[in-house]
């Protein structure tokens, strides 16, 4: 498939392009997503509206199921609640590792399912975190009997990190069956004089899912002994995404650039991603677009769109389209790994109103992966791109060449061997 | 036998974490005439060359000249450990580099040589009828400068001054060099030139002025910039070379 061939349906484009004003994000919320209360309220009002659809009762105070193992620590309260999925029993690994199951599914079917996994947190965490760690150690789910102080409050807690988080209430009583251990998190976890960069790298080459190390490291379970405490969920997720992003990027950049331009694709739950690599050194931009009418953007006339990136020599600054950057590129990375190449990389998200709440970044890392996994589009030339990018995605590319800062350098940028 | 001595670790510190910057793997070429290397970047956008000249060192002693394959990432790490103060000392030892620092005791680093495939860099063989040469704390200063505004930074000499310019949706930048500013050690112009070229690289580079006070640049219209960054006095000097962007 040539770019050269693409015939941009022009009449559907103007009217889009004169619907729409796109703008770089000024949006608190777009900036925000939740997590920072940038608004000054004591919760997000979006996130409390759109969780209200999801309340129903349960009175159960006590539970019975297979933890897959999961656990959740609040950002804000620090409380670490073990999730059970009541009733439920055998296998339950699907309730905590997204990892090739969950993108095909429907909204409605996560957000359900996530409903059903009950967290207990224990009010004096002192006492019950060997137990806790010791579930967790675990290579299957484990049978967990827990009572409870109260019936679990009926909210669901959303989120643009964390996948959505069930109900919980303080835990009175936990019992459960001793399962066979997980080696490679054994190992680690008993392994006290090795840093947590090295621990990390050590379960993932193993082939523990970033799910599982992400959860192990928010326990406080590998990296030198004083150096170890409890770290709320989201930002175990960007810690261990982040920490593998940057040993993957040291390895390629020895390795030989890509040739041709490719273009990967993969559209889920309302998002569309673009994966664009560009022959070239080791260089990462991810841009989102927030429609008017999606989460963020839930009032707005306007498109917000944000970017952020790196150059060869990395970043040092925290992104602030958040988790989901250093979600895609750990997926990026892991592609170019595994092909032994190196490339500049850009990735294009559209968020469209159909994405009706915020599912966690598992959600980016995945499409992503999802995306890579496919065949991709090859161009020849530069120049393919732009018809191309026209008739895959909503936002013209002259708005991503504004708002951005790769796709304007490739277009623009000439090499030194072209003046020999 | 392979033994150099630097009486000051910031030359190599400075000039190592410019390069790395851009470059991942380096192959250096050591001999009685001191340390020699030159790449291109993977995206060949950038060319980058440095040379030590024997009278860089206090010692040098080398019996026949070799190649010593480095991660550059991995002998950054180990530069930033000195104090710019600290007295280097360089030899090798079974596929080893080895470096030692001796400034608050002694610190000896052993570094894998690697093996790199020898590739054919060509030599850019390149004239420019623009050229000036500056304080690098100036050029320091004006590239910062622009940074604040944009993401590109355009060079322009004319026979008035040096100005460095950045424009964007943000609004503009110039930063000025007039004849006759003390910044400004010597302009020569035979034909006026401007380019533009992507910042981002020449942030990385101008780390290197930490280890130079002089650096020349050389331009013509939308061709290559040549910045040149002398190494204490001339003993030494980083050669860099960046393509131009061109608008379409």
């Amino acid at each position: 498939m040539s770019g050269s061939v693409i015939r941009v349906p022009s009449k559907k484009l103007a009217v889009i392009s004169s619907l729409m004003e796109v703008i770089p994000g000024k949006s608190i919320c777009v900036k925000c997503k939740g997590t920072k209360l940038l608004c000054g309220k004591r919760e997000c009002p979006i996130l409390v509206k759109i969780s209200s659809y999801f309340k129903h009762a349960s009175s159960k105070r006590n539970i019975e199921g297979a933890s897959p193992p999961s656990v959740f620590i609040g950002s804000r309260s620090m409380r670490v609640s073990i999730q059970v999925p009541n009733e439920k029993f055998g296998d339950t690994s699907v309730y905590s590792n997204p990892e090739g199951r969950w993108i095909h599914m429907d909204l409605k079917e996560i957000v359900d399912m996530r409903y059903e996994l009950i967290g207990g947190y224990p009010e004096k965490i002192e006492k019950t975190i060997d137990e806790i760690r010791e579930i967790n150690l675990s290579k299957k789910s484990v049978d967990v009997e827990m009572t409870l102080k109260r019936a679990p409050r009926s909210k669901i807690e959303l989120s643009d990190e964390i996948q959505p988080i069930g109900p919980s209430a303080p835990l009175l009583e936990i019992d459960y069956s001793q399962r066979g251990s997980n080696r490679s998190v054994e190992k680690v976890y008993y392994e006290e004089d090795m840093p947590a960069r090295e621990a990390i790298r050590f379960l993932y080459e193993r082939g523990e899912s970033v799910y599982d190390i992400q959860r192990v490291f928010s326990l406080g379970m590998l990296g030198l002994k004083s150096k170890r405490r409890i770290v709320p969920t989201r930002l175990s997720i960007t810690a261990v995404d982040d920490s593998l992003g940057k040993e993957l990027s040291k390895e390629i950049k020895s390795f030989k650039t890509i040739e041709e331009i490719r273009i990967h694709e993969f559209n889920a739950l309302g998002n569309r991603f673009l994966i664009i690599m560009f022959p070239g050194a080791w260089k990462y931009e991810s841009m989102e677009a927030w429609y008017p009418g999606t989460t963020w953007n839930p009032f707005g006339k306007r498109t917000y769109v944000l970017s952020d990136w790196e150059p060869f020599s990395g970043r040092s600054t925290y992104a602030q389209i958040g988790g989901c950057y250093y979600a895609a590129r750990l997926a990026v990375l892991e592609k170019l790994v595994s092909e032994k190449r190196q490339a500049s990389v850009l990735i294009l998200r559209e968020a469209y109103p159909e994405y009706l709440m915020p599912l966690g970044v598992w959600l980016v890392r995945e499409s992503v992966r999802e995306a890579l996994s496919r065949e991709a589009v090859k161009l020849e030339e530069v120049k393919d791109l732009l018809n191309f990018l026209r008739y895959k995605l909503r936002i013209p590319p002259e708005e991503w060449m504004k708002n951005g800062i790769l796709l304007r350098e490739i277009l623009q940028q000439k090499r030194i061997t072209d003046f020999f | 036998m392979l033994r150099l001595v630097m009486p000051e670790a910031k030359t190599l510190r400075y000039s190592i974490e410019a390069i790395s910057n851009l470059i991942d793997e380096g192959s250096f070429k050591i001999s009685e005439n001191g340390i020699y290397m030159r790449a291109m970047d993977p995206s060949r956008i950038a060319y980058i060359e440095l040379q030590l000249s024997r009278d860089s060192f206090e010692t040098i002693e080398v019996d026949e000249e070799v190649s010593v394959g480095l991660n550059l990432g991995e002998l950054k790490k180990r530069f930033s450990a000195a104090k710019p103060s600290d007295y280097v000392e360089i030899s090798m030892d079974k596929g080893f580099f080895v470096i030692r620092f001796k400034g608050k005791g002694t610190t000896t680093f052993k570094l894998p040589i690697i093996e790199i495939e020898e590739e054919d860099v060509p030599v850019p063989n390149l004239t420019f009828r623009a050229n000036a040469k500056l304080r690098s704390s100036a050029l320091k200063e004006g590239v910062k400068k622009v940074g604040i505004v944009s993401d590109t930074i355009k060079f322009i000499l004319t026979r008035e001054g040096v100005s460095m310019v950045g424009e964007s949706d943000l609004g503009e930048v110039e930063f000025l060099l007039e004849r006759g500013d003390e910044d400004l050690i010597s302009l020569e112009v035979e034909e006026e030139a401007k380019a533009s070229y992507t910042l981002s690289y020449i942030e990385d580079v101008v780390k290197a002025t930490a280890a130079s006070e002089v650096v020349s640049i050389s331009l013509n219209t939308d061709h290559p910039l040549r910045m040149e960054f002398f190494i204490s006095g001339d003993a030494g000097r980083m050669i860099f070379l960046l393509a131009p962007r061109i608008e379409q």
